[in-house]
């Protein structure tokens, strides 16, 4: 028996941690139960919108908060699922994109983040001038920038999808966020922000410009952007924010222990492999291999654990004749060309 | 522990600031260091003023301090503050500082990107 009725585990966790390696999946989802457990206890909330009859259990019903610029989560309750667009367009553009991804991961037969229908809660409006957004856990928080070097973070479909992620990954492989598992935590997430963004603007990968974050900069940075998945360490170059770091390459991985040991840093290896992937056989069917692989992982993976993992799901969705023969070669050859595995 | 002295400047004690902030989804790293009696007045009464409301010396450290890396994209934060014979150093992230700290952890992200672009403007100096 691994549950009793106060959360405790019988099985200790670095057991389980092992058994989920090794591909037990009841091991796997008892852990992320048990992590989640300890993370936040909240209650979980049913929302007014399935009481009322209006919205079906399990679609994951958003709810969306106006902070009122306050330092305070869910202060003014503005719009809910179904309910009238407002005048405000980060409480519409916060709405309507967390939509699309719902349904991007509803194509992947994924119901809500935690694939249960959990509601997602969307802050908007949060601090004064704060330029960042966050999963926290169990909600997506979006400020609004300070209107020059970063502007209204909730509307850019990069960054709710991307945030949207953190939420996906924490119910799959529950990636610890330090370190190799981090990054790739952090690269699962711009993975989803631009395979959705893709998606929904029509465009192949070829066509796509693979940035991240460039829809979100003031004028002060105008034309820049965070991250580049095509080609890591390119997408800024200012004063502000100094040179973007990011390597492409194994040999230029950051060792150091600036931003958890370089979670947003060394994401641009496999960004980079991702980039590759989609470009031979497409982003949809690498987005496939992605999100298989996602459910396969766990919480301390390294980079080497996740080659052979996307490979592996590469092969098995090969087999099932959801992706091309030869993916996982491709997949293969993609990550040899970051250096991995080293 | 270093001695500092009860330096007032209009009525206010000095104030030393140590500021880090890092992470976040652009992954910024911001640095703030400054004493408020080199700065001009209205700045050092509304830095004073924000250590205040805070409650920063009343703080314990090891209630904001976070157990655990993430959650993901928030910023983290170091900041110690002298005043007077008072000092306090704590870390905390966006999740784990109360609301009543956020508005000086606002302040100072805007004075570290400010004193950024004056080290960078096309008026800097030689460094």
């Amino acid at each position: 028996m691994l549950f009793h009725a106060c959360h405790c585990l019988y099985v200790p966790p670095h057991v389980l941690d092992n058994l989920a390696k090794a591909g037990v999946g009841n091991a796997q989802l008892t852990l992320n139960q048990d992590k989640q457990a300890r993370r936040k206890r909240n209650a979980k909330e049913v929302s007014t919108e399935v009481l009322a009859g209006i919205a079906t259990a399990g679609e994951g019903p958003r709810t969306t908060w106006d902070c009122e610029n306050q330092w305070v989560q869910r202060v003014n309750r503005v719009r809910g699922e179904g309910g009238p667009s407002t005048s405000d367009d980060a409480v519409n553009n916060a709405y309507d994109y967390t939509g699309q991804v719902r349904e991007y991961f509803g194509s992947l037969e994924r119901n809500s983040y935690d694939n249960l229908g959990a509601d997602i809660h969307l802050n908007v409006h949060f601090g004064q001038d704060y330029n960042n957004a966050f999963w926290d856990g169990d909600e997506l928080t979006f400020g609004d920038g300070d209107g020059t070097i970063f502007v209204d973070f909730p509307n850019s479909l990069d960054v709710v999808a991307h945030e949207f992620g953190h939420g996906v990954t924490q119910f799959t492989a529950n990636l610890d966020y330090y370190s190799q598992s981090g990054a790739l935590n952090e690269s699962f997430s711009d993975v989803f922000g631009s395979a959705i963004t893709q998606h929904i603007l029509g465009q192949d990968a070829g066509e796509a410009d693979w940035l991240i974050g460039d829809e979100i900069m003031g004028p002060e940075l105008y034309g820049e952007a965070l991250r580049s998945m095509k080609a890591p360490g390119t997408a800024y170059d200012n004063p502000i924010m100094g040179k973007d770091p990011q390597p492409d390459h194994m040999d230029d991985y950051y060792p150091g222990p600036f931003d958890n040991q370089g979670v947003h840093i060394n994401s641009g290896i496999p960004n980079k492999a991702f980039y590759l992937v989609s470009t031979a056989i497409g982003t949809d069917k690498a987005t496939l291999i992605w999100y298989h692989a996602l459910q396969n992982l766990w919480a301390t993976a390294f980079f080497n654990d996740a080659v052979a993992v996307f490979a592996e799901s590469a092969r098995v969705l090969t087999k099932d004749e959801k992706v091309p023969l030869g993916s996982a070669q491709t997949v293969r050859s993609a990550f040899k060309a970051v250096g991995l595995p080293y | 522990m270093p001695c500092h002295q009860n330096t007032k400047i209009g009525g206010a004690l000095t104030t030393r600031i140590d500021f880090e902030c890092s992470g976040g989804y652009a992954n910024l790293r911001l640095t703030y260091h400054a004493d408020t009696s080199e700065l001009p007045q209205t700045l050092a009464e509304e830095i004073s003023s924000l250590v205040e409301s805070s409650g920063f010396f009343n703080i314990q450290p090891s209630d904001l301090a976070p157990s655990t890396p993430g959650p993901p994209d928030v910023f983290f934060y170091r900041l110690s503050v002298s005043e007077g014979r008072s000092k306090q150093s704590l870390s905390c992230s966006d999740v784990t500082a109360p609301a009543t700290l956020h508005p000086l952890l606002a302040l100072l992200r805007k004075l570290a990107l400010d004193q950024r672009r004056r080290a960078t403007g096309p008026n800097a100096g030689p460094e």
